[in-house]
Formats: structure tokens, sequence, C-alpha cells
């Protein structure tokens, strides 16, 4: 089910009636389960199926690793655990991709192996809550969590709808506890709710769908050439959409949740406004960015063992981390250029200190441009459908356009395109060392809403399609 | 990723101490209430804008996919379906289902779509459902014979073969409140808005707005289609953006003798067995060529269409086959503002006449009466 349908609002209408009816909480919590697993199922009503198994999957490991007599036992519950979680992962995501590369490397030894046709429909959102529920094991493994006290509660936590699909990636010691005890919005935190789902509708229905991705579309559906201009404003409208949509469905998550009394973890701090690339990390999918520091970077030995194998473990993490979002090569390259800018950051700052600590704004203002810069490079190959696709922009980007090249963007696009993404931007630099609520306080209560009733009106009258959130095919 | 960080001596603090969200403080029940009252006055005065351009409420932007999907469901349950009407938007303009219900006894299930060619919906029909009445393709010169899934051909398919609960209820959402709301109308929505009206200097090589957005009709239940008013106005702004977009496609060369000989062909050997196949079973494919004006005849008469493709793919089907450009009554006695499609006034006064040219094209071509193929008792 889509934030942004007419379905959704029917639904979360009766999930709220029913959340403030005078039922008792354990009840609350069994119709916040059944409501998780319509919200999953309205799409396709089999992959509830996947939840359920790791559910109980790994409620089951944990409680074998907390109760296991030897480290042999926890290590194989817990690769028992992963096994599943990964296996899963493994097959309905990256089944075909891994089949088709197998292919590639049995050609290059002469050996024709020939791909079974792989028809699995990837299910909604997979990757978010395998990582979820994955975490939930690693924490109990390494002993940073107890296993969950109830199985309802633990079920919930899985599949708790606000952030099923596309984050935040949340932790069970974050969220599990709420679950324990009687959650309700007081009158504030449900009008605080309804403001963040307002704005996180307005970013993906009015901003991403609307304003931006028809100039995405133009540049990157095409196959041909594109001038200097198009390519960049194809990809400037990129970086726009991809952030306006992702950060618009965390929004409205943690919005949805703070109505119905539970807090969801920020997502985005103003990524547009990093100066480097780690601060872009602290800034951007702060769920993933950090699941992936706890879980993959630190195991790893983090940068406690070397300057050689600290890099070595940034680009791995990198790497993993562009092919989490999908099974293709472009992916990995995206990984894989974040990996390198982190590591020559690394190495830069080694030389020439904190970027962040510069005392002059225009230095500041520089490297953020750059750091904007190079994220837009990388948001090519993120985009584009093909890594030769991906080099015919970048070399449109840097001034090799053929002289053939297109110009597919109309007027009317080109000035969405800079009036979007220059507010877009300079919002993120004049909120860089703030946060949303800091700012909404600071307001004058008229003038939000004013913004409130403005951002309503123009989602409301804008109608969207009902397309997806980019998020949820990762 | 934040690689500064570098153990997990704070983890749990640090996934804990934000468990609970910082709150603005604000008078959010007196904000609500006042942006709401802000917002109905806002949309009260769009809907005004709305009926202003002529933007009425009933009309089904789901109609080119979630509502054939709809329609094309009722093939699959058990029904008393006698006749289907499949092929493009001409047909879909041309017949009004209520009006051929009252001749022909029996409501026609609606299935044509716009820019599609009917090839993969009558080898839909035949080869996936067990429907054993009359199965009605309309002909658009050339757009008949591809053989792709056109502009909605896919979509319509993909609702039909995987739509989601959530797209259905959304579908079915969507539908009740346009039955209220005008402003709900897809070609009212922002964007369109944007595109349609806003006139800016044209980019050389850039997209042509002007060429993608426009309306042409409205949908109703069951899809009943019709041309919208501002289109019906010859030499109107709705209507010259339709015409002007027709141009840009009638502009190319007609296909050469060779070619159309060769699509001709390839209709033949797709068509063949679907007809054998159907009327195996008792029921029977009629094509209906549709009537068009102005630039679009003249397109049709240039590639001399009727000699080389119309009849040859007739005699080669062995088809009953109407065509409405032989009848000035069901042709040049009507209107067709933008050359393609029919009016509202003169949708109805085809649809009253067609029944009786299908019985009477029947009868000669099989020798008995349609009613009599569909069991069906012809109104007095």
């Amino acid at each position: 089910m889509l934030f942004n349908s007419l379905t959704f609002i029917v639904f979360f209408i009766i999930v709220l009636t029913l959340h403030y009816s005078p039922l008792s909480w354990r009840t609350k919590k069994i119709n916040l389960l059944l409501a998780s697993y319509l919200f999953y199922a309205a799409w396709n009503p089999p992959f509830v199926i996947l939840l359920w198994i790791s559910t109980f999957v790994d409620w089951n490991t944990a409680k074998w690793i907390q109760t296991a007599t030897s480290q042999h036992k926890r290590r194989l519950f817990l690769l028992l655990s992963m096994a599943t979680n990964l296996g899963i992962l493994g097959y309905f995501k990256y089944g075909e991709f891994l089949l088709e590369n197998w292919q590639t490397l049995m050609l290059s030894f002469g050996i024709e192996y020939h791909v079974p046709e792989w028809s699995i429909i990837l299910p909604v959102g997979i990757s978010f809550y395998t990582f979820q529920t994955m975490a939930y094991s690693l924490d109990v493994y390494l002993k940073r969590a107890a296993p969950a006290k109830s199985f309802l509660d633990f079920s919930l936590f899985v599949s708790f709808f606000p952030q099923l699909v596309a984050g935040p990636i949340v932790r069970p010691t974050h969220l599990i506890p709420q679950f324990e005890t009687p959650h309700y919005a007081n009158a504030k935190q449900f009008g605080w709710g309804i403001n963040l789902i307002i704005l996180g509708l307005f970013q993906k229905v009015v901003i991403a769908d609307t304003l931006l991705a028809p100039s995405v579309e133009a540049v990157y559906n095409s196959h041909d050439p594109m001038s200097f201009w198009d390519a960049w404003l194809g990809t400037l409208a990129f970086s726009g959409q991809i952030f306006s949509d992702f950060a618009g469905y965390s929004t409205t998550a943690i919005g949805v949740a703070l109505c119905l009394g539970f807090s969801l973890p920020t997502n985005f701090r103003f990524p547009y406004a990093a100066i480097g690339f780690s601060d872009f990390w602290r800034r951007w999918h702060i769920s993933l960015s950090t699941w992936l520091r706890d879980y993959l970077y630190i195991p790893l030995g983090g940068n406690q063992k070397g300057s050689r194998r600290t890099y070595i473990n940034l680009m791995l993490t990198m790497l993993l981390g562009g092919l989490w979002h999908g099974a293709s090569w472009n992916f990995v390259i995206w990984g894989g250029l974040h990996g390198l800018f982190l590591a020559v950051e690394r190495l830069l700052r080694k030389r020439v200190g904190y970027a962040e600590n510069m005392s002059s704004l225009w230095s500041k203002l520089g490297l953020g441009l750059l750091t904007y810069f190079l994220v837009n490079i990388t948001w090519v190959f993120f985009r584009a459908d093909d890594f030769a696709g991906s080099i015919n922009l970048i070399s449109s980007m840097f001034g090799f356009a053929p002289d053939d090249a297109k110009t597919p963007l109309p007027t009317l696009y080109i000035i969405e395109v800079v009036m979007v993404i220059s507010a877009l931007v300079s919002a993120h630099w004049l909120m860089r060392n703030t946060t949303l609520e800091a700012v909404y306080q600071k307001s004058p209560t008229w003038l939000v809403t004013l913004a409130l009733a403005v951002m309503a009106f123009t989602v409301i009258i804008t109608q969207g399609s009902g397309n997806a959130f980019i998020y949820f095919q990762f | 990723m934040p690689s500064s960080t570098s153990n997990s001596e704070n983890f749990n603090a640090e996934h804990q101490s934000n468990a609970y969200r910082i709150i603005p403080d604000k008078p959010f029940i007196k904000m609500l209430f006042i942006a709401s009252i802000l917002l109905v006055v806002g949309l009260i005065l769009w809907e005004m804008l709305a009926y202003k351009m002529h933007h009425t409420p009933g009309t089904y932007q789901t109609g080119f996919e979630s509502m054939w999907a709809e329609e094309r469901s009722k093939l699959d349950s058990p029904n008393n379906i006698k006749v289907v009407l499949t092929g493009s938007s001409r047909i879909l303009w041309g017949m009004d289902i209520h009006i051929i219900e009252e001749h022909l006894g029996s409501k026609p299930l609606q299935l044509a779509l716009p820019g599609t060619g009917p090839a993969l919906f009558v080898k839909d029909i035949v080869e996936t459902t067990d429907f054993n009445g009359l199965l009605i393709v309309g002909v658009a010169p050339f757009l008949f014979n591809r053989m792709d899934e056109g502009y909605f051909g896919k979509g319509a398919l993909d609702a039909y073969n995987q739509q989601s609960p959530s797209g259905y209820t959304g579908a079915k959402l969507h539908d009740f409140l346009s039955d209220y709301i005008a402003f709900l109308d897809d070609a009212f929505s922002m964007p369109e808005l944007l595109e349609r009206y806003t006139q800016l200097p044209y980019r050389p090589g850039s997209k042509k707005l002007l060429n993608e957005q426009w309306k042409l009709g409205n949908i109703y239940q069951e899809r009943l289609t019709e041309m919208w008013q501002p289109v019906e106005q010859v030499g109107s702004f709705d209507n010259t953006q339709i015409t002007n977009f027709w141009s840009g496609g009638l502009s190319r060369k007609p296909p050469p003798a060779k070619k159309i000989n060769e699509m001709a062909q390839i209709s033949i050997e797709y068509y063949k067995p679907l007809i054998a196949k159907i009327r195996k079973r008792g029921g029977d494919i009629l094509f209906l060529r549709m009537p068009s004006s102005g630039d679009y005849l003249k397109f049709d008469l240039n590639s001399d269409y009727y000699n080389q493709m119309w009849q040859p793919m007739i005699e080669g089907l062995d088809v009953t086959a109407i065509n409405a450009m032989d009848y000035p009554e069901l042709s040049s006695e009507l209107d067709t503002p933008e050359w393609s499609h029919l009016s509202r006034k003169s949708q109805d006064i085809f649809s009253h006449k067609i029944v009786d040219f299908i019985d009477q094209a029947y009868q000669k071509k099989r020798g008995k009466s349609v009613f009599e193929l569909l069991n069906l008792t012809k109104a007095e």
C-alpha cells in the first residue's frame, strides 16, 4: 500500500480509530500487527509469508543464542539466522544477477551455460526488513540487547507498517521497548505527526513526482547522447527527485508512527549541505549508514587495524552498501565511488584536517559544492539503466557531448528544475546546523499554518498517479 | 558512512537516546483547524474553476487501465455477454453501449483502447476465454495493423493480470469520488494544466508539451466514452491542440504499396486462425472500419488504404466487415470535429444505426441474422 494513495487514507483512519478505541493494549498491538500484514499484503498477498518466516526464524534463533551454552552453538544459531535472511534476500533479489554473471564467467572460459528463465517478482522492501531482523539476531549475539520478551512485540517490530517497506531501518533496542507499554500520541505529537505526513507527501507527490520526475525521465529514459545542459539538468533533477522521494517516505513514516504514539529515528539531515562524504553519510539514509557501520564496518575491524585495512574496510562496506540497493553492477560502481571518495577524504584529512572545522564560510561552501558535484556524478550510475548509459551521460556532463546531442528538456522543465534544485540546496544549507523541529518552532505560527494548507492543497490538486516510491524496489 | 566512528561503546545509548522525538511547541489543534478551513476554501475555488473549464464529475481517469481490466475480467466469470467491442479509440468514442443495447437487446462489453491496435486483445479473448458471441473489431487504418502493445496495452494488461489489491481499491475509491468531484479529472491535475496552458518559448529539439497533454473525452461507468465538449468546437484551443498532434503523425509519407501489402499479409496470417477458432465454438468476428475526416481521410486516401489493405484483408480473411466510409450516414453525414472521432451527438446517431448495418452485413456474408447467431430477439 502506498502512503500517497486513497486506499492508505481509509486504512490509516481505521487503524487510528482502533488504536484510540477502548481496547486493551494487547488487542491494539494485535490490531497493529494485522494492519501491518494487510499493508504489506496489499501489494502481493503471498509475500506476507516471507515476513512470517523472518519473524519465526529470528525469534527462535535469538532465544537459542541467548541460552546456548557454548560460543560454538551461539555462532551456529547466528549462522542459521543469517543464512535464512540472506538466503531469502539472495534468492529474490540477487538470484538472476548471480546467474547472469556466472554465465558470463563461464563463457570467458569457453563454457556455454544457459541461464534458466528467472521470473521471480521482487518482494517490496525486502532489503529493509531483512536488515532490520538481522540487526535483532546480531544484537543478541553481540550481547548488545536481550531477546524480546514477547513474540507479539517482536512480530510487530519486524512488520510495523509505517517503516516496513522503505525504512527508516529501526533497531530492536529502539522500537521493541515502545511496544511493551501503551503508547498514544498526545495532541502535540498527533499535530506534529500530521504536519510531517503532509510535508512528506508534498515532497513525494509535488516535488519528486510532479516537478522533477518528468525531467529525469526525459533525460534518463532516452538512450541518445544528451547535450551538456540536458545531462546536467537531468542529473540535478534526479538528485532532487531521489531525495524528495526517499526523505518524503521517511518523513511520512515518522509522522504516521507519531500519530500512533511511536517514535522513529530521523533518516535524513539536509544531505546536500554536506561537506565531504563522511558528512554526507551522516546526513543521508542515516539508518542504513549506521547499520552498515555497526554491523559491517566495525565487525570488519573499522579503523582499529591499521591504515591499509581501514581503507579496505571502507571500500568493502560501501561496495556492499551499493549492492544492497540492487542487483546491478551500476549500484556496485555507485558504492565503489562513495567508498573511493570516503577513502580520499580520509587521506586528505590526515594532511589538512577536518573540513567541517574550517572557519571561512566560502571554503565550507566551496567544499560543500564540490561534495554535491561529486554526489551528482555518483547519482548518474545509480539512475542510468546500464554502464554504457552512465558513461554517455558523464561524458556529456564533462563537455564531451557529440554535435548531434539531444536537447529533450522543454523550457518549462528547465525552469522547474532550476527553481526546485536551487530552493532545495539553499534550504539544506540554511538548515544544515539545525533541525526541522527547531526551524518550525522559530517560524511564525501563521506562516507554518499557511504553508501546511498550501502543501496539502498542492498535494490534492496534483492528484498524483500513485507512483511507487523509488526505494520500494530496494 | 560515518567512518569516523569506529567503536560501539555507545551503541545502546545512541539507539535509545532518541527514542522520543522532540515536538515543536505550537498550537497544533488551532493550526490544523485553520489550515483545514483554508484547504476547504481552496478546494471549493478549485472545483469552481474545474467546472468553468468544462471538467465535470463522473469522469473516470482509470478508464484506460483499471476499468479496462475490470471490464475484461467480466469475461472470466459466468456471464451473458453476447457482444464485445475492441479496437482503438475510434470505436471507443464511436459506440454508446446503452444505445446499442436498445437495438440489440444485449449490452456490449467495451474493450477498446486508445492508440492501441486490437491484435493482442483479439488473441486474448479468443484464446483465453470461452466467449462465443460476436467480437466487433474497430479498424483505424494502420493502427489496426500494429501488433504491439500500443499506448495503453501494457498498462491495461498489467492491471488485468497483476493488479494489486491496493491498486484495485485505489481505483474504486477514485472512481467513487470522481462521481462527486470534478477536479479529480486526470486532465485537470496541476501537472497537466501546467503543461497544457503554460505558454513558454519553444526550445529547439525539446519535447512538445502541447502535443502530449490534451483531453479528448470523458469516460463514464462501463467505459462509456464521449468527446469532451471543448474539443467539439472546431478551431477552439483544445480542438486545435489535438489536430496539431494528429498533424505531426500525418506529416510523414504513407507507407509504400509493397509495405502495405506486407502488413496486410501479416494481419491475415495473424487473424485467420483466431477467426477459425471463435467460429468453431459458435462465435464470430466482425471488422468495422470507423469514420474519419480531414487530414486523416486524406492520408488514408493517399495511401489507398481501401484497395491496398482493407479489401485484400477482408477477402483474405473471409470475414464480415463494414466500412463506414462506404455509407454517408455512417461517415460524411456525421461530425468528426478533430478528424478522427465522432462527436457526442454523432456517436448517438452512429450507435442507433450500426446494429442494422451489422445485421445486414452479417446476413449478406454468413446467410443468417446476427440475432440468430447471438440467440437474441430483434427489438421492434
